[in-house]
């Protein structure tokens, strides 16, 4: 392999070591399913690992790689999925309630976002939970402002809706 | 707590990361698929000569084969390995979305009029098994071909491949077992077709269609046995019958009991069994 490729190799192994755990929770929110935000990571970072020659220093590449989850189409894959059905042990969901959190709280909140279209949920989680402005969601989403403001005000009371007025968002 | 908070929370946890290993290996898959595209199209296109060649050939000499050898079709640069490829001269004894084969040693065989386009070989790391990206008709499929255990070779298609990848084709398609440390049913008291019920990795159970899990016993704490990975115990139902897995996340050679065929009469029974056996 030559000496730029294992560079890169390098600097990607850092990325991915990293962040996969924060892309992998975006992907979650965005799909609801474990199993499906690994694969809608592992695709993501495939494309990063064959972008990453041509990232240059002013490229973020948490901005490149949540572009491609967020403009997946989640629910088709959502559809196509065959995988076997899968039996999560409690391990995985103790971490919730370590932190402090009900498990019906964790459940009832991710339960709600899936309930939303896509592009609401999608719109929700860039403004409400990553923090990117109307015009940021917009441009990620490839969408307009306007489409931006009332995906997320109807999300955000339908998931007000949804959780109750004592979780109230 | 505000929503961002909650969404922080909402998202923690979860099963253990694909291993970066993994995770680098799939990306320069990706880029040698990416080059190798280019070079592909031309030796489809070739392949598609040659099958229109057989086809003539046997009309016009009357010949009763099923198959008349071709250019390999899909063959893709080096690394990846050339496999031998006919096309068949009929669409006898073929299904109806039937596009491509397999045999054992590898060698494929494309349905009359069948073109490749791109492949993926192997298709799932360390088995026999390739990913085909094939036309016929203007109509535009993915197939995989694996070779499973038995030398069973399974394989399935999507008529639409919508967007995906080979690579992502090949990925949904894949029975997770075939990764993962799996307790096999027999098929009865003797030997038959391998069925893997359950398989265990990265703290979560795998079952097929049709097994239920009766109750599971994490850890179920066996001296010197797969000491360094995750494991756990688990009783099944299937065809109304019960069996005892004893599973490890590494290579542990799980352990695999039924009471009708081995006199093993609970799961505790089947982990002092595993127990004693260590």
């Amino acid at each position: 392999m030559a000496r730029h490729a294992r560079q890169h190799e390098a600097a990607f192994s850092d990325y991915v070591v990293a962040r996969q755990d924060w892309l992998r929770r975006v992907a979650y929110a965005l799909c609801g399913d474990w199993h499906r935000a690994d694969d809608l990571v592992q695709e993501a970072l495939t494309k990063l690992y064959l972008a990453w020659p041509r990232l240059r220093d002013n490229h973020d590449p948490d901005a490149y790689v949540r572009k491609i989850l967020v403009r997946a189409s989640i629910d088709a894959h959502r559809h196509r999925e065959r995988r076997v059905p899968t039996v999560a042990l409690v391990a995985d969901r103790d971490v919730a309630h370590r932190l402090g959190m009900p498990l019906e709280e964790h459940d009832a909140l991710i339960t709600a976002l899936q309930a939303l279209p896509e592009q609401q949920r999608k719109v929700v989680v860039l403004r409400h939970w990553l923090g990117l402005s109307v015009r940021e969601t917009a441009t990620e989403l490839g969408i307009n402002e306007g489409t931006v403001k009332s995906h997320s005000s109807r999300g955000l009371a339908a998931l007000q809706l949804a959780l109750g007025e004592q979780h109230a968002v | 707590m505000d929503l961002k908070d909650r969404f922080d929370l909402a998202t923690s946890g979860g099963p253990s990361h694909v291993p970066l290993g993994t995770r680098l290996e799939l990306g320069r898959r990706a880029v040698r698929r990416r080059t190798a595209r280019r070079a592909v199209g031309s030796l489809a296109a070739a392949a598609t000569v040659v099958a229109g060649v057989a086809t003539l050939a046997t009309l016009a000499t009357g010949q009763d084969r099923a198959t008349e050898p071709a250019a390999p079709a899909v063959a893709a640069p080096a690394p990846t390995p050339t496999r031998a490829t006919t096309v068949a001269t009929s669409d006898d004894g073929w299904a109806e979305d039937e596009w491509a084969r397999m045999d054992e040693q590898g060698n494929i065989t494309l349905r009359r009029g069948v073109s490749v386009t791109d492949t993926l070989d192997p298709a799932v790391p360390g088995r026999q098994s390739v990913a085909l990206d094939v036309t016929r008709e203007g109509e535009r499929r993915f197939v995989l071909l694996v070779l499973q255990n038995g030398g069973i070779i399974s394989s399935s298609g999507a008529d639409q491949p919508d967007g995906r990848s080979l690579e992502q084709f090949a990925q949904d398609e894949v029975s997770p077992f075939l990764g993962l440390p799996v307790a096999l049913h027999r098929g009865g008291r003797g030997l038959g077709a391998d069925l893997p019920l359950v398989g265990y990795d990265h703290g979560e159970l795998y079952t097929v269609p049709g097994v239920t899990i009766v109750r599971v016993i994490e850890e179920p704490d066996i001296e010197d046995w797969c000491t360094k990975h995750e494991t756990a115990a688990v009783e099944v139902r299937y065809k109304d019958e019960t069996y005892f897995a004893v599973l490890g996340a590494g290579n542990c050679e799980s352990s695999f009991t039924s009471p009708g065929v081995h006199g093993i009469p609970t799961l505790e029974s089947a982990i002092a069994n595993l127990r004693s056996a260590i």
